[in-house]
């Protein structure tokens, strides 16, 4: 009843208020809420252009499903539910304003979640064409980037083999149209720099080097999804069908340990591996139940080799995209690989399960270079997978979990619990088992290592509101490892936990600090002889982040990170230090920044966000000791026109080049330009 | 084979055993959360902070039983009693670790009472170890502990068991002094939430968590971890009439798995 005369009132005040203004998302505080730290080689950037092209198309608040909901990330489980049950209590919301209504909605979630919803509808009947023209849903982005020294690939330095074939302009183009729970259709092209732009179709390159279409339908009767063209998946916890779309183990300690079951999604990421390309759909056989087969067929990146039979086979995938010169187009697109199957979902209530089935073949047998701790690793050209998952939510709580067996090898299982045990108190449980011969291409399931393979583990998160300004997280995670490791020549064991403490008295004013420990085995380097011993090394990191608004249009950041390794009785150490300015007024914003590094080592190497032109990510990790500064301009020139200008500088003091190989840049300076233009259709 | 194996094991753990005794904090749901006991106030306070008996408000009897599978001959037996006075709460227990080769056997005797917001206890346990073919050698020890009920859900205490330190031979080696401090937190009625700061001079500072959460009134789930040296923990308890059933598993590396099970048999309430 109260609700009901809350929305009333909401209602009549909405006839004449207007919606609060939609803002872009401030990434680099979502980055630090969601990410916390960056220190495997996992991709970031991948993953959170991933989120953010997601997010760029907002959600309705009164037909998300639970699903969409969890998967931002932004909300607990508690704040799921309550939205839920006032939406079925009360009908749909009249107004974003009406969030505030709704019970365990503070201020700040609101001012975190605005930039990812909308209350207009989105369906109209009229033909897809014209939609895709029409005003409003489709943006073009073209992009220009280039180093200002010459790197070695490009002079003569370097051997033939080595000599990047095309120009040092990196450019990149992107047409997407879209409206959520409708349709989307987009094409991505790519050119890295020292790539050459060639018509090639024997070689299956087409003027630019990474060409990815793709053209989605939703909501076509019995059909609820179909995407041809380039596409990903994300399906259960991930243990077989997973894009770049959980977070895993980070600064927001508890939602982000669950993966969303999201089904099939345009691919529209510049990363050139890990997409699958053909036909997916999702169709509705009946009420509750769900089939979504798929096929896939790609070319591969792989390093191929012959042995004295004359048998060619797969030692490895290379990952950068890169194919500047000859050594790198001997690996380019070398190996078809072909994926079939199918997921058959049940949903009913508050439960959804599914049976996943996944068959990859290669067109060469893979056969890793034979090393101790690659005794479990896949070798073959067919691998085939079959798995189960089941996700239950009951009151605050939600229960999530996936099983899968690769046939003729190991398994592995992941099961979780989530929920808010109190208004306040937010938990999370997960318990991982991955044997160390379960294979799977396409996982991103909650791991330690890059790969759910070889791996036992338990996680421990929670979040505590204290008061209305003060938040506290944090986790733990033990895990182990039953078979060797890259560098770490015996079954080890370890464990890491995170605490951060998050002050925010001011919508604009939030004070950060957390600290994070990292204790895991690492072979110690021989004094003779090639018996590897191994020794615990432990990694302490300490960040402290504080922002505030200092004028009206004026934002400042400062941040510092310090970190620490202690690996048999060495300890090395490393800082980053540095200040951010945003001013935005009107048309016009501009973003700078100063940082100072000093590390003694890599293993102390610091993982920064930098802000970059819309949807460009970067992730850099900075090592040594050096100056890094860039400044950024963003002018939107008319309604539809923006462009971005950004200008990086990195130097490094006691040093005479940057990087090696083709790579290597002479003298201790580096600058960066980009340039990019988005025309809003 | 085997057997070669567990007497190793054993004389490892004699000669880890030397100068410090085992821990004599037991019960299946303090165990389940982590035995992270300092401001925990059940019957199992006997064995932690003797201050958590002054919350205790009816007698009962209790015993538990830890078990070792992979380690011959390091299991643990606990029981005792616990009953109002006209002023505080008083208990006894038994303790025994061991086989015939080399026992650890305690028995005690606490007290705690209420002041104001606070409780406060003691203990005095008589430790007697035993060693085939080095005889035997028994000490008194005294353990103290004060909780304080900051508000009706957090509550704060701290714990220090063999405060005397008395000499165990005349290498000068002497029972270790433990000191343990940390808070329980307890939001709602169904759920409970432990974490402290427990230091052996002897070893790393440990930080134990714990939590409970009772899906039904009379139904608890738990969970818990340590670091240094690290452990999770998992248990459940069932209230059935007036005696409480709890069972507490734990796994660490050197022991692999550790079982617990424990009685608590209320002689009024609940």
């Amino acid at each position: 009843m109260k609700y009901l005369f809350i929305s009333l009132i909401l209602s009549i005040a909405c006839v004449h208020a207007q919606e609060p203004v939609r803002r872009e998302p401030d990434l680099q505080r979502l980055t630090d809420e969601l990410i916390g730290f960056q220190d495997e080689d996992l991709n970031y950037e991948e993953l959170y252009e991933n989120l953010v092209m997601l997010m760029a198309q907002p959600l309705n608040i009164n037909t998300a499903t639970a699903e969409q909901l969890r998967f931002l990330n932004l909300m607990t489980e508690h704040q799921v539910q309550e939205l839920l049950r006032y939406r079925d209590e009360n009908g749909p919301l009249l107004s974003m304003y009406e969030l505030q209504a709704v019970p365990g909605f503070d201020r700040p979630t609101l001012d975190r979640i605005l930039p990812f919803f909308t209350i207009e509808s989105t369906g109209s009947a009229r033909p897809l064409l014209r939609k895709i023209m029409q005003k409003g849903n489709g943006y073009m982005l073209l992009r220009y980037s280039q180093t200002l020294q010459d790197k070695a690939g490009f002079t003569s330095e370097v051997s033939e083999d080595q000599r990047f074939r095309g120009n040092a302009q990196a450019l990149y183009f992107r047409f997407r149209s879209a409206v959520t729970g409708n349709y989307s259709a987009g094409i991505t092209l790519e050119k890295d720099a020292g790539e050459e732009m060639v018509w090639n179709p024997a070689k299956r390159q087409y003027r630019f080097d990474f060409v990815s279409p793709h053209l989605q339908l939703m909501n076509r009767g019995r059909i609820k999804n179909l995407i041809i063209g380039n596409y990903q998946a994300q399906v259960g916890q991930g243990l077989l069908l997973g894009g770049n779309f959980g977070f895993g183990k980070g600064g927001e300690t508890v939602t982000t340990v669950r993966r969303s079951n999201l089904g099939f999604l345009p691919y529209t990421s510049l990363n050139e591996t890990g997409y699958l390309n053909g036909v997916a759909a999702t169709l509705a056989v009946t009420k509750n139940i769900y089939a979504s087969p798929y096929y896939s067929r790609t070319w591969r990146d792989a390093s191929v080799v012959s042995d004295s039979t004359e048998q060619s086979f797969i030692t490895s995938f290379p990952a950068t995209g890169l194919h500047r010169n000859n050594s790198e187009l001997a690996r380019r697109k070398q190996v078809s690989e072909e994926q079939y199957g199918v997921v058959l979902q049940y949903q009913h209530r508050q439960l959804d399960g599914g049976l996943i089935f996944s068959s990859t073949s290669f067109t060469s047998a893979i056969r890793p270079a034979a090393q101790p701790y690659n005794q479990f690793w896949f070798s073959g050209d067919v691998l085939t997978n079959a798995g189960f998952y089941l996700n239950y939510t009951f009151k605050n709580f939600t229960f999530f979990s996936e099983a899968a067996q690769s046939l003729r090898f190991g398994h592995a299982w992941i099961a979780g619990l989530m929920g808010s045990l109190t208004p306040r108190l937010d938990m999370a449980w997960v318990l991982r088992n991955y044997q160390p011969d379960f294979h799977s291409f396409y996982a991103n399931a909650l791991a330690e290592s890059t790969r759910p393979q070889n791996e036992q583990g338990i996680y421990y998160g929670w979040k505590y509101r204290i008061s209305r300004s003060v938040t506290y997280a944090g986790y733990v995670d033990f895990f182990r490892f039953p078979w060797l490791r890259y560098r770490v020549y015996a079954p080890s064991e370890g464990h890491e936990w995170l605490m951060r403490l998050t002050w925010q008295p001011a919508r604009n004013t939030r004070l950060t600090v957390q600290f994070r420990e990292e204790s895991k085995a690492r072979n110690i380097s021989p004094a003779e002889g090639n018996i590897h011993q191994i020794a615990t090394g432990v990694r302490h990191n300490t960040w402290l982040i504080a922002e505030y608004a200092a004028a009206k249009n004026l934002r400042m950041r400062t941040r510092a990170q310090f970190s620490s390794y202690r690996l048999n009785h060495s300890l090395t150490r490393g800082m980053i230090v540095l200040q951010d300015i945003i001013y935005e007024s009107g048309r016009f914003s501009l973003t700078g920044r100063y940082a100072l590094f000093d590390t003694d080592d890599y293993d102390n190497r610091q993982y920064v966000y930098e802000n970059d032109v819309w949807l460009a990510f970067s992730f850099p990790a900075w090592s040594d000791t050096g100056i890094r500064s860039y400044l950024m301009i963003e002018y939107d020139i008319s309604r539809s026109l923006t462009v971005w200008l950004r200008f990086a500088h990195t130097s490094y003091i006691n040093r005479t080049s940057i990087g090696s190989g083709p790579d290597r840049i002479e003298g201790p300076v580096r600058n960066d330009v980009r340039l990019q233009l988005r025309w809003k259709l | 084979m085997n057997k070669f194996f567990s007497l190793l094991n054993f004389l490892c753990l004699v000669q880890v055993l030397h100068a410090q005794s085992v821990y004599t904090g037991l019960g299946a749901r303090t165990e389940a959360m982590g035995n992270a006991s300092a401001a925990l106030t059940d019957g199992w306070s006997l064995f932690h902070n003797p201050a958590g008996m002054a919350w205790v408000q009816h007698p009962a009897v209790i015993c538990t039983y830890a078990a070792y599978p992979l380690l011959e001959g390091a299991d643990r037996l606990g029981a005792g009693t616990l009953f109002s006075l006209p002023v505080g709460t008083a208990g006894f227990t038994v303790f025994r670790f061991g086989d015939a080769l080399y026992s650890e056997s305690m028995i005690s005797a606490a007290f705690a009472n209420r002041l104001g917001l606070a409780g406060l206890g003691g203990r005095i346990n008589y430790l007697q170890y035993r060693a085939e073919g080095f005889g035997t050698r028994g000490v008194f020890t005294l353990d103290l502990g004060g909780i304080a009920e900051i508000t009706p859900q957090l509550r704060i205490g701290a714990g220090i068991r063999n405060i005397n330190r008395p000499k165990l031979n005349n290498d000068g080696d002497r029972t270790p002094v433990i000191m343990q401090a940390g808070i329980s937190f307890r939001p709602t009625e169904k759920f409970t939430l432990v974490t402290e700061l427990f230091k052996d001079l002897d070893y790393p500072t440990s930080w134990k968590t714990g939590l409970e959460y009772a899906i039904h009134p009379r139904v608890f789930l738990r969970t818990g971890f340590n670091l240094k040296p690290n452990a999770t923990f998992f248990g459940t308890g069932f209230l059935i009439r007036k005696i409480q059933f709890d069972y507490a598993l734990q796994y660490n590396t050197f022991q692999r798995l550790v079982h617990q099970g424990s009685i608590v048999y209320h002689l009024k309430g609940t």
